[in-house]
């Protein structure tokens, strides 16, 4: 649908986006629909091995809408990238995967997803991992970068899906993967542009 | 919208059987970059003038 959404629209969607999951990243909890803790990463068969290299008491902070790593592989010594990254358990766990020879960066537009990211790597004792409060829309990063991006429940949030698409081919290497987990809409999206904006992050 | 971006070897790979509400449904998707992103021409009536 070539929709109608204006600066101003766009604008209040990200201001939604932030304040629902500023209120998520405090405690996901009965404020997000998609699976969530140790339940959730076991309902989506994420990798026990992994998973038991991590604290336990960080594999609460997980929210995601599936398991992005069930996709394809991830080899030692890769780039990865996760954007929308939240509390960074996919960020952390690509991290993992990589080994100390790769690395794995994590952005978020929401500045208490990424304090608690922080506070969950400060846990770990990996020193492969980054995390920046960016947009997807313009990534900061150079051409080529990536060997695999990851995005776990976020494409449905972005407004212009195309442009991002484009800054991930750009900063993915030659073959790099994109491996995406999310929900997508089912019914024709509304014609109501105002309706649409108002429950864009519900 | 991928292809549409430059991607290739698109595919929807399974539903993840997590729905968050009656008129959305989870998805797995994968993509992969090309060996050379070919640049599209441009559409010369779109230009700014």
């Amino acid at each position: 649908m070539k929709n109608l959404i204006t600066a101003e629209d766009r604008k209040k969607i990200e201001e939604g986006i932030r304040k629902k999951y500023m209120r998520v990243a405090i405690n996901p909890e009965g404020n997000f629909q998609y699976p969530t803790g140790e339940a959730g990463l076991n309902g989506q068969n994420y990798d026990l091995e992994i998973l038991r290299k991590l604290p336990q008491d960080i594999l609460v902070s997980y929210c995601g809408a599936g398991n992005p790593f069930s996709l394809g592989t991830i080899n030692e010594g890769e780039a990865v990238l996760d954007i929308g990254c939240g509390t960074g358990m996919d960020t952390l766990i690509g991290a993992i995967m990589v080994g100390p020879k790769g690395r794995a960066v994590g952005i978020d537009l929401v500045p208490e997803m990424l304090d608690r990211a922080r506070k969950n790597l400060r846990k770990t004792s990996l020193n492969n991992v980054s995390f920046q409060e960016a947009s997807a829309e313009g990534l900061l990063f150079p051409d080529a970068t990536f060997d695999v991006v990851i995005s776990n429940g976020v494409f449905n949030l972005i407004p212009d899906k195309v442009r991002v698409l484009k800054e991930v081919l750009r900063v993915l290497k030659p073959f790099g993967r994109f491996m995406i987990a999310d929900q997508v809409l089912t019914v024709e999206p509304t014609d109501d542009t105002q309706s649409m904006v108002k429950n864009w992050a519900r | 919208m991928l292809n549409e971006a430059g991607f290739i070897e698109y595919e929807l790979v399974k539903d993840t059987g997590f729905n968050s509400s009656p008129v959305t449904k989870g998805v797995l998707f994968r993509a992969r970059k090309p060996e050379e992103v070919r640049k599209r021409p441009m559409n010369m009536s779109s230009e700014k003038r």
